[in-house]
């Protein structure tokens, strides 16, 4: 029951894993600015998310889509366009909020966590409009 | 004073501003690698450790998405849907457009018209619009999901318009398929 991991378990695994428990280290000795992100996973999950190929689809509280994958500690979403005119893909055939296919990557090592203390873990979306 | 002269003054004086400008340093750097989605459309993206970032890459000139390729799963010549300067379709290009919705699988679609550049910007705007919209009624009645319905006129050639061989390509209308 990866998904259900409980919240401290969750944090403290995730930290230690993911190997950022150093504070922002500031500028280098010759000025050098700090990389705060990387295009490769900084965990336990070794395999970048460029070569991830299954996204899940979301919809949003408009009903409008886009891309999301968990990977691990990260989440990632990214705005669905048509790629003639740059318009978003929105329709009906799911209720706001709805994901549609597996979320999770491959191989992002660690499962979801999901919180269980506001109403459960099961149910509508609390903060979708009205349609 | 010239309106060349009062002109290079104000280009001079923008930029006079631009490098007297205070702008805040940099902090930090992003190393963004590059995602590319299902449909071919391009996202950077970064893994910050217990943080992800993602952005849609867009064109900078115009804003639209950058796309390794796009999934119109049919471009349809008009030459072999339509009579000349008509929007009823023929009897076999309903019939191969009613086999395609009813076979391609996808979840939706979009239906964009486009025309060549003869006559004027007007007559082939509503052409465009007339001809999608003929394509959208089989789209229903195959009962198919339909984003949206564009008439594009004569703006988005795909070739020469001095060419009767690039007209040709570019009196067609495109359907985009979105698939899971």
């Amino acid at each position: 029951m990866a998904r259900f991991l409980t919240a401290p378990l969750m944090v403290v695994a995730g930290l230690a894993l993911s190997g950022c428990l150093a504070p922002n280290p500031g500028v280098g000795p010759n000025g050098e600015l700090p990389v705060i992100a990387r295009p490769y996973d900084q965990g336990i999950d070794t395999v970048p998310l460029s070569q991830e190929r299954n996204p899940a689809v979301a919809y949003d509280p408009d009903g409008c889509q886009a891309w999301l994958m968990d990977d691990g500690v990260e989440g990632y979403i990214g705005r669905r366009r048509d790629a003639v005119t740059g318009l978003p893909i929105c329709n009906n055939l799911y209720a706001p909020g709805s994901v549609v296919r597996d979320y999770q990557t491959g191989d992002a090592g660690i499962g979801d966590y999901i919180p269980t203390q506001s109403g459960g873990v099961y149910g509508a979306p609390v903060g979708v409009l009205a349609h | 004073m010239g309106i060349a002269a009062v002109a290079m003054a104000a280009l001079s004086l923008g930029t006079a501003a631009a490098t007297a400008q205070q702008l805040p340093s940099a902090q930090a750097l992003i190393d963004w690698g590059v995602w590319v989605a299902p449909d071919g459309c391009m996202y950077w993206y970064a893994d910050g450790g217990i943080e992800g970032y993602m952005l849609d890459r867009v064109d900078p000139e115009t804003g639209l998405p950058v796309c390794l390729q796009v999934d119109t799963c049919l471009v349809a010549p008009t030459d072999t849907l339509f009579p000349t300067d008509g929007y009823t379709l023929t009897a076999e290009g309903h019939r191969r457009l009613l086999d395609f919705f009813r076979t391609s699988g996808a979840f939706s679609y979009s239906i964009y018209g486009h025309t060549d550049a003869r006559a004027s910007l007007e007559y082939n705007q509503a052409l465009s619009e007339r001809r999608a919209n003929a394509v959208y009624q089989v789209a229903r009645e195959a009962g198919v999901v339909v984003e949206r319905v564009i008439g594009f006129g004569e703006t988005r050639p795909r070739a020469t318009n001095s060419t009767a061989e690039g007209m040709t390509q570019n009196r067609r209308v495109e359907i985009v398929c979105y698939r899971w």
